[in-house]
């Protein structure tokens, strides 16, 4: 006798273990499975896309370079660096009109006018009728 | 088809402003630059009551000298300009500016001065058609004069706010 008849007899067990397929299952198994799979797989239907998703990206590409180059323009108007700005370059210049000016400017220290009639523009200079 | 047309009256909203600020801005630029324009010109009627008033210029002369000054100090301002513009360019460079940049601009700035004393040459020329010797002596004393005279304006202009 092997150990596990042993065991089987000590225990009082069954030699079976209860596990049964009712009779003549798998004679038509096949069938029956066949039917429950459908014929076709169904397929996803196509999301149709409106207008205004297909133009969407575009948009808003657009309303991103509105953006840039309204942020640029602000820059520019801030800063007053604008291509027709005049050139308020002059530091020097500008220091030396409001310290001494009579001082500076002699006979032989020549200043530009253009220099000059900038700086006066940007300070708001308002040209009277007469010198 | 209702939420279509909100989406694109939505957008329309957003992008309005954005065009519309850009017009402001562009529309301000071109302001300054209208006002700029009558400015000089005013300046320049303003200095041409000083120098006939200052010189006697009468009124036989005027026509002719102011055309004939008009036309120097064109000339003038352009040959400055041209190289206020080099000066400025290296100065937005800033530290990238090359050597070959700053000799470039030393170079046009020493032949401003060259250039300059040839306009004033050659129309002093023209001008002593129309001016007195004496009249002609007095314009450069004469134009440094109203240089002085707006500087003590500036003097007393606060700083810029245009």
């Amino acid at each position: 006798m092997s150990d596990k008849d042993n065991l089987q007899s000590v225990h009082g067990l069954p030699k079976s273990n209860g596990m049964t397929v009712p009779e003549g299952y798998f004679d038509d198994f096949a069938r029956r499975m066949m039917e429950r799979i459908p014929e076709t797989v169904p397929v996803p239907e196509k999301v149709k896309l409106s207008t205004w998703q297909k133009i969407r990206p575009y948009v808003y590409m657009a309303a991103m370079f509105a953006g840039v180059y309204l942020l640029m323009n602000i820059f520019t108007l801030t800063a007053g660096l604008g291509p027709n700005s005049p050139d308020s370059s002059a530091p020097l210049f500008a220091d030396l009109v409001n310290t001494n000016t009579a001082g500076y400017v002699d006979d032989y220290l020549s200043i530009s006018d253009i220099d000059l009639y900038d700086d006066l523009y940007e300070a708001g200079y308002e040209i009277p009728e007469s010198l | 088809m209702m939420t279509k047309l909100l989406k694109i009256l939505l957008v329309a909203i957003v992008l309005l402003p954005v065009n519309a600020f850009a017009d402001t801005a562009k529309s301000k630029s071109k302001d300054k630059r209208a006002d700029k324009t009558e400015w000089f010109r005013k300046m320049k009627e303003c200095k041409h009551d000083y120098l006939a008033k200052k010189l006697d210029i009468t009124n036989e002369q005027k026509a002719e000298f102011f055309k004939l000054y008009d036309a120097k100090e064109s000339e003038r301002f352009k040959a400055e300009k041209k190289v206020r513009t080099i000066e400025k360019s290296i100065r937005q460079k800033g530290d990238a500016a090359t050597d070959a940049d700053y000799e470039s601009a030393i170079d046009a700035q020493y032949k401003l001065n060259d250039e300059i004393a040839r306009i004033e040459s050659k129309y002093a020329k023209s001008f002593s058609k129309v001016l007195t010797p004496r009249q002609l002596f007095r314009l450069r004393a004469v134009e440094r004069e109203f240089q002085r005279t707006l500087m003590e304006k500036r003097h007393n202009c606060p700083p810029a706010k245009r």
